[in-house]
Parts: structure tokens; C-alpha cells; sequence
């Protein structure tokens, strides 16, 4: 085929959109119109303006709200909820999209994925596969950690690198799967399979990065959830999304918020470990520090306990006693002492009353010769020296 | 938790469990002295070894080929006796 470029006409990119927006809005259909759907790819931007797609089954249509419109709903359209929409079509020329430019809008509350959603979560719950006493406790220092996701793409690479930071001591065993689409499921429920085999697997981490709720769906699958719970080792599901939790979050044993978090959850932190260790190594110190002051406060008591024992301390002990006992019987004696000083005076008063010598005082002699008292004249010759016995003392004295 | 490969050279886990139940005892008191300072010396010990497993770690990521499930994988065999080597 020959272009002509007198015959045809050629039109910039700019004059075919602004064509397209000029058919599309000439057509009363389009300019004023309801449409059921679900909500999908919702997105609220800074400026207030709602960004969305709706859908159901086979078809989408991507949808804008402005931020005066959306200010009069009664709360924002959950993902998947169905919705009535009403507004105009036109074209974005910017992108060259049919747009629905939505004026108005009337919540269905749950579409049919979130029906479906909803009614699998009860049906699970009310079986017990998310209670909170099957879920398992994480290991603290796990040494193979099994890691279930698309090998292409961020999250493996995140994964990895939070690993690295954290707590890179552990293998990690890569069971690559789909985590979109309708082969995503069998994939994942084959993928957990494969990594238990791994010995000694101490957990499992299930991840996918974020996305609209479609993309995450495979996360609302009941085999997938069936073999999470089967799982011989601890699950930790890190599906990023900010708001509403796949059936995969309920039958974790750990629901985390990203695959980041769940490689966090799953780790220890080698900087508090190694500020442990310095802690520890500090106790450690004091610990025995006290045990050798123990020792010495020890050593001085048996010391003090040996010199209380010497020879010497028992001398001196002895001789201490010595004293006491020495004092004590003289303490008993003295009564008796003073007893026997009372009888002797007494005696001696009697002794005196006797004494002979007494009679002197009163102006008596005795008359002595030869150490003989002379108690008769006969028997005493002149010349003869006699000895005179008076109180004051003696004299001798001749006989006449 | 306890490893089925106590024959290997002790986990990350072991020597950090050991360590803090060392300091307990340490600290528990009743102890002669030469048994203190033992524990301290096994204390010191193993807080060496724990860094020094921090220091040295190097992440190894392995991918298990997708036919493992069926055990009949060769390479993903190889790969998974070479870890349990007795």
C-alpha cells in the first residue's frame, strides 16, 4: 500500500484524540449514562481526585472522579465493591483513554469477588484455619528460612537485603512461583510443597509485592490457604497492601505488611545481638568480679576464724579465765574471812577479860621470884631478889 | 529449638542460648571460685564466637529447582544432601 500525501489526509496524534473526544461526546448515550461494575485500581491522590477502574467479569473502563464529587459520598468505594456510576464518557487526550468522568455514585456495599471473599473467610474461619491458637510461635535465630515468591521482580531482591542487614546466618531456599494469575494458585500450593522438603526448615516466608486486588487474588485462594495451614513449619505472609488482608493473612501464622516486614519478623537484628553480647560480656565481668570479692570477703573471714584458733589466742583466752575464776573465789572466801576475823575478836575480847595482866591495870603486882609467883611469905628470905610485876611494866625489888 | 545436627559445628542459636544461661549461673551465685571463673572464661568465650559468626555470615540463597517435589531432581538432590553430609 502507497501513502499519498495528496490524496490522504494525515493528523497529528493531537488531532485524532481531539477527534475521538468530539465523536465520543456527540453521543447522547455517553453524555449522560449509569454503569455497574466493580471497583478496582482505586487510587485517592493528593489533589483529592479519585482514580479507579471499574469492571466486572470481561471488561474494564477507566474512571475519574473529581474531588468536589467525591467529597459528597457517604465514604470511598472499597476494592471490588460494586457500584453504580453515573457521568460521561470523553477521552484523555493526554493518553488518548476513554475515560468515565464520574459525577455520581451509589455503593452496592460487596461486589461478587467480595462476596466470594467473604463468604470463603467465613467458611474457613468458621472451620478454624485462621484461630489463633493453631498459629505457631517463629523461631528466634532460624538457620534455613524458605522463601516462597516470583523470582523476578523487587521482593526477593528485598527480601535479600533485609536479610543481609539483619541476620545474614541463615540459607534461604528460593521455591520460585507465579503469585498472579490463574496458574499463580497450584503454583504457590506446589512452591510451599517444595520447600518443606528442605530439612530442618525452620520457617517459611509466602511473599508479593503490592497490587490492586485482582493482582493479589491468588491470595484469596483456598488451596493456597489449605496448604499454608498444612505447612510443617511456620508461614509468615508478607503481601503488600495497605488496607484489606487477603485469606493468606488469616491462615499465616505471622501476617506481615510487606515482604520487607515478614523478612524482619522472621530475623533477629544483628545490631541489638551484638549490643546484647557487649551487655552480656559486661555482666559477665561484674558477675565475676563479685565472685572474687566473695572469695577474698571469704579468705579474710577464715582468716579472722585461724587466729582465733591460735595457741596463742587460747593462752591468752586461758589466762584470761584464769583471772576470773581467781576473782570469783575470792568473792566466795571473804564472807567466810570476815566470819572468822568476827570470831577471832571475839575471842580475843574473852582472852582479855582472862587475862591475868588485866588485874595490873587496876593497880595489882605480881611478885615473881625465879619466874615463880610468890603467893605465900614463906617462901621468901631476906636478900632474896624478887621481880615485881606492875601495868606499866617491871622493877626488881630485895627482900627485907 | 532443638537441631538434629548437634555433630556439626554449634548454631548461632546455641552458643548465644549457652551464653545467657553461663551468665545466669554466674550470676545465680554459690559457686566456688574456680568454677566462677571458669563460667567466665566460657562466658567470654562464647560471646567471642558469636560476633565473630555475625562478623563472618554471609548470606547463601539457594533456588530449589521446580521438579523437587518429585524427587527426582539430580543437581536439587546433590544440593540438599550436601547440607545434611553427616
Amino acid at each position: 500500500m502507497q501513502f499519498s500525501l495528496f490524496t490522504s489526509t494525515i493528523l497529528r496524534v493531537g488531532e485524532l484524540t481531539a477527534h475521538l473526544r468530539r465523536v465520543v461526546e456527540s453521543d447522547d448515550l455517553l453524555a449522560d449514562v449509569w454503569v455497574q461494575g466493580e471497583v478496582s485500581n482505586a487510587n485517592r491522590y493528593a489533589s483529592g481526585h479519585f482514580y479507579f477502574s471499574l469492571k466486572d467479569a470481561d471488561a474494564a473502563m477507566r474512571c475519574v472522579m473529581w474531588k468536589g464529587q467525591v467529597a459528597r459520598l457517604p465514604r470511598l468505594p472499597r476494592e471490588g465493591e460494586a457500584v453504580y456510576a453515573h457521568g460521561h464518557v470523553s477521552v484523555y487526550d493526554a493518553r488518548g483513554e476513554v475515560q468515565l468522568y464520574v459525577d455520581e455514585m451509589e455503593l452496592l456495599g460487596a461486589g461478587a469477588l467480595w462476596q466470594e471473599f467473604e463468604q470463603l473467610k467465613q467458611r474457613l474461619a468458621a472451620e478454624g484455619l485462621f484461630d489463633e491458637t493453631r498459629k505457631r510461635a517463629l523461631p528466634k535465630f532460624p538457620q534455613r528460612i524458605g522463601v516462597v515468591t516470583s523470582p523476578t521482580g523487587a521482593v526477593l531482591q528485598d527480601i535479600r537485603h533485609i536479610l543481609e542487614r539483619r541476620y545474614p546466618l541463615p540459607q534461604v531456599f528460593l521455591a520460585a512461583t507465579q503469585v498472579q494469575g490463574a496458574d499463580a494458585p497450584p503454583q504457590i500450593v506446589a512452591a510451599l510443597q517444595r520447600v518443606q522438603q528442605v530439612p530442618d526448615l525452620d520457617v517459611i516466608i509466602l511473599a508479593r509485592g503490592g497490587g490492586s486486588i485482582e493482582d493479589l487474588w491468588a491470595f484469596n485462594d483456598e488451596r493456597v490457604a489449605r496448604a499454608m495451614v498444612a505447612s510443617r513449619v511456620p508461614v509468615v505472609c508478607g503481601v503488600g497492601h495497605e488496607t484489606d488482608f487477603t485469606i493468606a493473612d488469616f491462615c499465616a501464622d505471622l501476617r506481615a505488611p510487606t515482604p520487607t516486614a515478614a523478612a524482619q519478623f522472621c530475623t533477629p537484628d544483628q545490631n541489638e545481638l551484638r549490643a546484647n553480647l557487649l551487655l552480656y560480656e559486661q555482666r559477665l565481668q561484674r558477675a565475676s568480679r563479685e565472685h572474687l570479692l566473695d572469695a577474698r570477703r571469704r579468705l579474710i573471714q577464715d582468716i579472722h576464724a585461724l587466729h582465733r584458733a591460735s595457741p596463742q589466742t587460747q593462752i591468752a583466752q586461758r589466762r584470761q579465765r584464769l583471772d576470773e575464776l581467781t576473782r570469783d573465789a575470792m568473792r566466795h572466801l571473804r564472807p567466810r574471812l570476815e566470819r572468822q576475823r568476827a570470831a577471832l575478836a571475839g575471842a580475843q575480847r574473852q582472852l582479855d577479860t582472862l587475862n591475868p595482866l588485866a588485874t595490873l591495870g587496876r593497880g595489882y603486882a605480881i611478885v615473881l621470884r625465879d619466874h615463880a609467883v610468890i603467893t605465900d611469905p614463906a617462901q621468901v628470905e631476906p636478900n632474896d631478889l624478887l621481880h615485881i610485876r606492875v601495868r606499866d611494866g617491871a622493877f626488881n625489888a630485895r627482900v627485907e | 529449638m532443638a537441631k538434629k545436627n548437634a555433630n556439626l559445628s554449634p548454631s548461632f542459636e546455641q552458643l548465644y542460648t549457652e551464653l545467657e544461661t553461663t551468665i545466669e549461673t554466674l550470676e545465680a551465685g554459690n559457686l566456688s571460685l574456680d568454677e566462677a571463673l571458669a563460667l567466665y572464661a566460657r562466658g567470654i568465650e562464647l560471646a567471642k564466637q558469636c560476633n565473630a559468626m555475625l562478623d563472618q555470615a554471609e548470606l547463601r540463597i539457594q533456588e530449589l529447582a521446580p521438579t523437587a517435589n518429585t524427587l527426582e531432581d539430580d543437581s536439587d538432590l546433590e544440593l540438599l544432601d550436601g547440607d545434611q553430609a553427616e
